[in-house]
């Protein structure tokens, strides 16, 4: 079995390839640093299984993040490589390839986007091409599936060509000029109307405005798409549902197994939120209250991601995100966070510094909402109005800005400027995109649906052995004394490390003011990560800076705590 | 700050220009950051360490290629250039560092 690894440029469309290779899904977007990690797949070449790795993508073999030293590790174990390289941009994705043919292991190539290439006026001979090379050049269409079984028919092709010797930078664009010369021609093109947009997003005067009519019409949609779903599919389901409830519960009758399964019945009724039970909350919370804006969510994100937005939107970015310590790169993890924490964290990969990787990682855990979160803030502040809810974002807003600023006033290290290649606008495809969301859904059942259920069990139990009682009293002076919240709000900021969702559900009982519930909702982000971000940090920054981060969480959140008691309860 | 400092360097250099006698607009060298938005320029060289020159090749900026500004963002924010019909946001003080020249 072979060990088969894809190299090439940032945004070439490497893990398209290798989803088509292995049939296997891997998330795959229009803009660079979309992969940070390897994924492994099965691949048969006739009767032999080998093994396909999609490696993130590197300029060149030396690495300047930590996403490129991934790319690196991978090349270092590989028995073959698949080169894809961007038809459109030759001249820039061939310095790669000449360092990886001089690393002396078989290189195939394949050229990407060979449509998109077509369409800018640019030819390339393909013949030429792999006679200068000495390797076997295939073109293809990654996200159509065009030349892909070329380039798996010839995949036995690949070799090391043997006069090629180590070259210094020079040489090395030398021989790239010579070749370009020999294979490509370009033939001039008007501006067309997809340049005009491009650049019109890009530059400030237009730029902003548009990003923030784009940003408000993304909001609007996903709160539109959410509530649709919840009021037409999922709470219909769900009264169809009530009366199979009710009778297992008059079923079961009074005692252990209807407090655990169905809960505390409320005025003689299942309620949803509040009951507690495994077959109540346990599936009503996940799937007809935060399901609905996690597939709102996920497929408007895709669209942004695969239509080439978000780098421009980091250009506009970039000067704010600058005095964080940051820079405009540091927005796609953010939003990537807003969906879960977890992928936003991971995407900190692609930030060059450990500096910027701590600021972005604590900054996305204190002041990012997950969309699990966020859907049971618009469920239960929403029926208060809409200003409890923007109070709740704008303090988190206040608490990323400033929290931003000291980070990077107090953390030591290097922040390098932004350098980002940004992609032509692509038309984003359907299937493609609800591909994407689908699996992001899928992932989203498979990690909250446990916890769930795990957090609903462990409520149970706390209350049954009087723990709650317990931790309450002793958490009294700081949540009744200095939060002013009810003590029993100290079981929910417990649950919220399992979950942050359960948690916020956790708090509706309580009869507590809208504004108790907005301070509660706050604290309940900025306070403690939950645990799937807890580890994900554990491994990204390693135990000393994650205990540093968590530590400057608490101490956020017992100071906003506090002031918002201040300004918003006035006592 | 640093943007002050290299019109300031224009300035003298076509201060020094024109009391040598040498009619405006000849003395062309000048970053990146200098152009109108929208005009293109060649480069002529990178000043900076080996890491910033390999850095800026990765990307396919090189001496003798024909950049365009495409866009400047205020207060010492990025800039946007494009080579070989790529886009690039590149960081103001990465971008005062390309010296370019007039194109032909």
């Amino acid at each position: 079995m072979k060990k088969i690894v894809l190299m090439g440029n940032p945004n070439v469309g490497k893990s398209v390839v290798f989803s088509r290779l292995t049939g296997a899904n891997v998330i795959a977007s229009n803009y660079p640093g979309t992969t940070v990690d390897f994924s492994k797949g099965k691949m048969y070449l006739g009767k032999e299984g080998h093994e396909i790795i999609d490696a993130p993508g590197t300029y060149s073999l030396e690495p300047s993040n930590k996403a490129e030293e991934v790319a690196l590790t991978m090349f270092n174990q590989a028995d073959l490589v698949i080169n894809v390289i961007d038809a459109t941009n030759l001249e820039r994705n061939l310095y790669l390839t000449l360092q990886l043919l001089e690393q002396k292991k078989p290189v195939i190539l394949a050229l990407n986007m060979w449509d998109e290439a077509h369409h800018t006026g640019i030819t390339i001979d393909v013949k030429k091409l792999e006679n200068e090379l000495q390797i076997p050049v295939v073109p293809t269409v990654a996200l159509s599936g065009e030349g892909i079984c070329d380039l798996i028919g010839r995949i036995d092709e690949a070799r090391s060509p043997e006069e090629i010797e180590p070259m210094n930078e020079n040489d090395r664009w030398i021989k790239i000029g010579e070749i370009i010369r020999n294979v490509q021609h370009v033939t001039h093109r008007h501006h067309t109307l997809r340049d005009w947009i491009s650049e019109a997003s890009i530059r400030p005067l237009t730029g902003f405005p548009i990003a923030l009519a784009v940003i408000f019409a993304a909001l609007w949609l996903v709160i539109f798409i959410g509530e649709t779903l919840i009021t037409y599919i999922f709470d219909p389901l769900f009264s169809l549902y009530t009366p199979l409830a009710m009778s297992i519960s008059t079923w079961l009758g009074p005692g252990f197994l209807q407090a655990l399964l169905i809960g505390k019945l409320i005025d003689g009724q299942i309620d949803y939120i509040q009951s507690m039970g495994l077959l109540t909350t346990g599936i009503y919370v996940p799937f007809a209250m935060v399901l609905p804006y996690i597939v709102a969510f996920y497929s408007i994100l895709a669209v942004f991601e695969d239509s080439g937005y978000l780098p421009r939107l980091a250009t506009l970015t970039d000067t704010l995100f600058h005095r964080f310590g940051l820079h405009g790169f540091g927005i796609i993890p953010v939003f990537l966070g807003l969906g879960c924490n977890v992928p936003g964290i991971l995407a900190a990969r692609s930030l060059e510094t450990k500096k910027q990787r701590f600021i972005a990682a604590t900054l996305i855990a204190i002041s990012v909402p997950c969309m699990a979160k966020n859907a049971m803030v618009f469920g239960i502040l929403g029926q208060y109005g809409t200003g409890y809810i923007i109070l709740v974002f704008a303090t988190l807003f206040i608490v990323f800005v400033s929290s931003g600023l000291i980070l990077n006033r107090f953390i030591q290290g290097d922040s390098p400027e932004i350098c980002l290649e940004i992609p032509p606008y692509r038309k984003p495809d359907t299937v493609t995109v609800l591909k994407k969301t689908w699996m992001r859904i899928r992932w989203f059942l498979q990690e909250a649906i446990p916890f769930l259920f795990l957090g609903v069990l462990l409520i149970n139990i706390l209350y049954s052995i009087g723990f709650v009682e317990w931790l309450g009293s002793i958490f009294a002076p700081v949540i009744q004394g200095w939060f002013g919240l009810p003590k029993e709000a100290t079981t929910a900021l417990l649950i919220g490390f399992l979950r942050k969702d359960l948690a916020v559900g956790m708090l509706l009982p309580l009869g507590m003011s809208p504004l108790q519930l907005v301070i509660a909702t706050t604290l309940l982000t900025i306070y403690f990560p939950c645990v799937g971000t807890f580890a994900v940090m554990f491994r990204e920054l390693g135990i000393r800076d994650m205990i540093k981060a968590t530590a400057f969480m608490a101490g956020t959140a017992f100071l906003i705590g506090g002031a918002m008691r201040l300004v918003l309860l006035g006592i | 700050m640093r943007g002050t400092r290299d019109l300031n360097r224009l300035i003298f250099i076509q201060a020094a220009g024109t009391l040598l006698g040498i009619p405006k607009g000849f003395i062309m060298e000048k970053p990146i950051t200098s152009l109108e938005t929208g005009n293109t320029a060649v480069i002529l060289r990178l000043e900076g360490g080996f890491l910033f020159r390999k850095k800026m090749g990765d990307l396919g900026i090189r001496e003798r290629k024909t950049i365009r500004l495409v866009a400047k963002h205020p207060f010492h924010g990025p800039v946007v250039i494009e080579i070989d019909g790529r886009e690039m946001t590149l960081g103001r003080r990465m971008a005062q560092h390309i010296i370019t020249r007039d194109p032909e």
